[in-house]
């Protein structure tokens, strides 16, 4: 079971991965968490945690276009796998059981 | 303004990260300094992006390298394996020369590093040795009149250990010769009386028995493990009896304890251990415990931790001060010192003790000697590399082009080196264990090999070492090809490397010209040992040594043994193949002779050798007169009054007729010199001749002399001339009489030739050692040459045969291939001329008598050189000269 684990900085990565598409890359993951979820993240902490997404084999990478901005050097492009996705997939059903269980009046006194 | 990201952040970058990511982490963070740029402008950014590099330097990114060095990616890895064993089988004889050549020199130099460390850790096993010390006495007698013994009084050990608290133990050590008996078997044998505490002190192994009590006994007997096998084969030797002769009885000893075989790298050698209580019956009390000039045993003692020798030496004069009295301390100038016991066997200002020492040079020199042939079988691997190149050059070419750095092409090459290395070191340690008995009975060792950690650290250092040096510079050169060049087919040997190729070469040719001259100069030097006049005839002298009783002092035990000798001279002289009998207290070749010491009338301290001999000795030795006469049974009074010395003795005190003189010393009795011999080598030829007295009656010099230094029995030998015609018969008649006359002591016999050739066995074996290397130069410096001449002749095909076909004759065509080697050989020649004289007249200098270096040796060597690399080279230039021009020519 080990492997299926996600972690919670994991979970944001994927879904940021699985957002943006074919421009899913370093510093615009990074952005992307800034501007959706208001959270500064450390560009070496998204790329050390990519890699590892890559591993678990729930994204993969290609190597993609370079822009002026980056001197010429290529991006590299993270898509996310159909495991990934259905890794996702399975972590929002177990949160939406679980909020289900959650007593959704709570009367205060 | 500086719009770019630091350099410095960008190398290290590059330096640790994972080169598959490194590009997109790069980009990312130089986009992130664009930003950053615009936002909080360029010192800033550049510092974020100096961090953000930082930040990147974690382990998840580091490890993602998983260390994959480009030497050894794994397939490319076994490409290399394969190619190297390829490129091995393909060139089937260089790789066989190539091998063969570093397997003999790793043989050279496995077997002379088991040399050098057995020398070097002489007696380094005792776990207490730094604190173990021999004592030496020392006598300064100022103008070159210095002395230094090994050996000791006998109070020396108990009067250090008594009075300076530094000394925790001290042992005394005597070797005696004396007869053994077990039940009714008699031996002769070196009987070694020791101190209780021997193996407290010293670290000997005991096989059975205990430690402490094993000489605690006055009774107490330890044998070694050879001598109980000796004695008692597999019976268990604990408690048997073994009967010593101490004085002139016999005494009953009882095996306590048996000791491993000392090692060999151990100056104390023993076979049968008493405890020196024993030695009240061997010496009179007064030399025991009073007597400090008389030096007997040798002492070695223990001392405290911490406790410094030099701290303790300072006590010694004040101590002998107050023990023998400043008076006596004064006059005898006795100054005893310490000396480590790990500094015994290299140490050649001291005299051999009770064990021998040898001359460190020998080590130095087998080193140089294992590191030269080690550097000839290098260098032919060199040359033959780079030799083979330009057939690789393709090879190295297309890998280049597909991409391979040079990195990983030096890394090849170096590896192919070390296999080559790896299969030389298999062969040369198989050829050392086959060679290591005859490597022993050279350097006079008892040496093992087994696979310790010392052996197994030499085959890694070997490996390491050679397959680097020999790999080094062909992988250069091999990788330093560019591709374009090679492809295009245009590459061609540059005249550099084949100008580093000739410098090789010549090294070898200079390494084996020193040793061919060498080996021959040597030769010279031992048969001129072999063969000079001696001032005496030393051929067909057979010597006997005569018993004489265990009683007396030492003059009359002489005296007594000359007794004997009248009795076997008449006996003797009747066989018509003894030429003559004679007899005397010392022989030749057996080391000094015994050595006196007086101070004369002009207060200047004298030395002298003497021997005892009876009025055969001159014409029985065919020495001759220079002047005077010799003895004469019809004076009487020459055995109470004559004295005969030698040319030496009459140079010393500036006589130049010495007939009637007298030994210029106040207290000798009363005596006159009656005749001067000519000066005849009594010693080796390593020293020059010595005063020497010769006299019937020793007591005439024994009352006026202050020092005695008897190293050898001057108990007599008698001295029998064999004619040379059945030699055997002759000995058989002495060995008759022997049982005839003295039935007690076992008949042993020598001849003096063999003797005196035995004292130079070491310079013999030195010689044997330089004459082996000197052939192994020369098999491994012509395999090379071969080799390579065969490449420079494969390259020249063309070019011969064009000069064929134009009209020029073999003989022409073979000046032309010959001349640059014939060129080569003349110039290593002159350059190892001054190296040879150099090292040579080194070696000489140690003889007093030698032969001088002579253009001979040279001219000698340089035609050995010449013959040899003309016939190594000659087979390739024939077969070069004689192709059909057709055959090398019909492709263009």
């Amino acid at each position: 079971m080990q492997k299926e684990y996600l972690g919670e900085f994991e979970e944001l990565v994927l879904t940021m991965v699985g957002i943006l598409q074919e421009d899913a890359y370093g510093n615009a993951i990074v952005n992307e968490i800034i501007e959706r979820v208001g959270r500064k993240v450390n560009l070496s902490a998204v790329h050390v945690t990519l890699y590892r997404l890559e591993d678990k084999g729930y994204v993969k990478s290609s190597m993609g276009g370079a822009t002026n901005a980056r001197g010429g050097r290529r991006k590299r492009i993270f898509t996310i796998t159909n495991a990934g996705l259905a890794m996702l997939r399975a972590k929002k059903e177990q949160q939406v059981q679980l909020w289900k269980l959650v007593p959704q009046l709570k009367i205060t006194g | 303004m500086n719009n770019k990201p630091p350099g410095y952040a960008l190398r290290f970058l590059e330096w640790y990260c994972p080169p598959y990511l490194h590009e997109s982490i790069e980009g990312d963070l130089v986009e992130q300094f664009q930003n950053d740029l615009l936002q909080v402008g360029s010192r800033k950014a550049r510092l974020y992006f100096t961090l953000n590099v930082l930040k990147f330097f974690r382990p998840s990114i580091l490890f993602r390298n998983k260390f994959s060095n480009s030497f050894f990616q794994n397939t490319m890895f076994r490409n290399y394996i394969k190619i190297a064993f390829r490129t091995l089988w393909r060139a089937k004889a260089h790789s066989l020369i190539n091998v063969l050549g570093l397997g003999l020199g790793i043989m050279c130099c496995i077997l002379i590093s088991l040399f050098v460390r057995d020398e070097l850790t002489f007696d380094t096993f005792h776990s207490k040795a730094n604190r173990i010390f021999r004592v030496y006495g020392k006598e300064d007698w100022g103008e070159k009149q210095q002395f230094l013994y090994t050996v000791t009084p006998f109070p020396m050990g108990p009067a250090l250990k008594d009075n300076l608290p530094e000394v925790e133990q001290q042992v005394r050590i005597k070797n005696i010769d004396s007869h053994v008996k077990i039940g009714e078997s008699l031996f002769n044998e070196t009987v070694a009386v020791v101190g209780q505490h021997f193996f407290d002190v010293f670290d000997f192994e005991l096989l059975t028995g205990v430690r402490a009590h094993a000489l605690s006994g006055q009774s107490n007997v330890v044998l070694s493990k050879r001598m109980a096998d000796k004695y008692f084969g597999t019976s268990d030797p604990i408690n048997k009896i073994v009967s010593i002769q101490l004085g002139e009885q016999f005494e009953e000893f009882t095996v306590k304890a048996v000791a491993d075989n000392p090692p060999t790298n151990s100056s104390i050698q023993f076979d049968i251990l008493i405890s020196d209580l024993n030695l009240s019956k061997l010496y009179n009390k007064e030399l025991l415990t009073s007597s400090w000039f008389n030096i007997i045993p040798e002492t070695y003692i223990l001392l405290q931790d911490g406790a410094g020798a030099p701290a303790v030496e300072k006590k010694f004069p004040s101590l002998f001060k107050t023990i023998i009295g400043e008076e006596e301390f004064k006059k005898s100038k006795y100054a005893p010192g310490l000396q480590p016991i790990t500094d015994i066997h290299l140490n050649t200002s001291f005299p051999a003790g009770i064990a021998q020492v040898s001359n460190p040079k020998y080590s130095y020199v087998l080193m140089a000697i294992a590191g030269l042939i080690l550097f000839v079988a290098c260098i032919n691997f060199v040359t033959l590399s780079i030799g083979r190149s330009m057939q690789r050059a393709k090879e190295v070419g297309i890998r280049k082009v597909v991409g391979a750095l040079r990195t990983q092409l030096i890394a090849q090459f170096i590896g192919e080196a070390v296999i080559v290395t790896f299969i030389a070191l298999i062969i040369g340690v198989g050829l050392s264990l086959l060679n290591l008995p005859l490597f022993n009975e050279l350097a006079g060792k008892q040496l093992l090999f087994s696979f310790n950690k010392f052996t197994l650290l030499l085959i890694v250092f070997l490996l390491m070492i050679i397959g680097l040096i020999s790999g080094c510079y062909p992988a250069l050169i091999l990788s330093s090809f560019k591709p374009i060049t090679i492809l295009k087919g245009s590459a061609q040997a540059g005249n550099e490397r084949q100008r580093v190729r000739k410098i090789l070469v010549g090294v070898q040719l200079i390494l084996s010209i020193f040793l061919i001259s060498s080996t021959l100069l040597m030769r010279e030097q031992l048969s001129y040992l072999q063969n000079k006049n001696m001032g005496f005839d030393k051929e067909q002298l057979m010597v006997v040594q005569l018993n004489a009783p265990r009683t007396g002092g030492m003059i009359k035990r002489v005296a007594a043994g000359f007794e004997t000798a009248e009795k076997f001279k008449t006996e003797l002289a009747n066989f018509p193949n003894i030429i003559s009998v004679c007899a005397a207290s010392h022989d030749f070749g057996n080391g000094v002779w015994v050595r006196l010491g007086y101070t004369d009338e002009k207060k200047a301290y004298r030395t002298f050798n003497m021997n005892v001999v009876d009025e055969n000795y001159i014409p029985a030795m065919k020495m001759e007169l220079k002047n005077g006469r010799n003895f004469s049974e019809k004076v009487p009074s020459d055995k109470r009054r004559s004295v005969i010395v030698n040319e030496a003795f009459a140079k010393e005190y500036g006589w130049k007729d010495a007939i009637g003189k007298k030994i210029p010393g106040s207290k000798f009795n009363d005596h006159e010199i009656i005749g001067v011999v000519k000066d005849f080598n009594y010693a080796s030829l390593y020293t020059k001749v010595q005063p020497l007295v010769l006299v019937e009656d020793p007591s005439i010099i024994f009352s006026g002399i202050e020092n005695v230094n008897v190293d050898n029995s001057p108990i007599p030998k008698l001295l029998i001339r064999l004619k040379p015609i059945d030699m055997q018969a002759s000995i058989d008649h002495v060995h008759k009489t022997w049982d005839k006359l003295d039935s007690e002591g076992e008949f042993s016999f020598s001849f003096v030739d063999q003797a005196m050739a035995n004292q130079y066995r070491s310079d013999q074996n030195l010689g044997k050692i330089v004459s082996i290397a000197a052939l192994l130069a020369i098999i491994i410096g012509s395999l090379g040459l071969y080799a390579l001449a065969s490449l420079a002749m494969q390259s020249r095909i063309k070019e011969i045969s064009i000069r064929k076909v134009m009209g020029a004759t073999e003989n022409s065509l073979l000046v032309l291939l010959s001349k640059e080697y014939v060129m080569l050989i003349v110039v290593c020649l002159v350059v190892s001329v001054p190296v040879t004289w150099y090292f040579m007249s080194n070696w000489l200098s140690t003889f007093e008598y030698h032969v001088s270096i002579g253009v001979g040796i040279f001219i000698g060597a340089g035609a050995i050189s010449l013959l040899i690399a003309g016939a190594t080279i000659s087979y390739q230039t024939l077969k070069t000269v004689w192709t059909n021009p057709v055959n090398s020519l019909k492709h263009e």
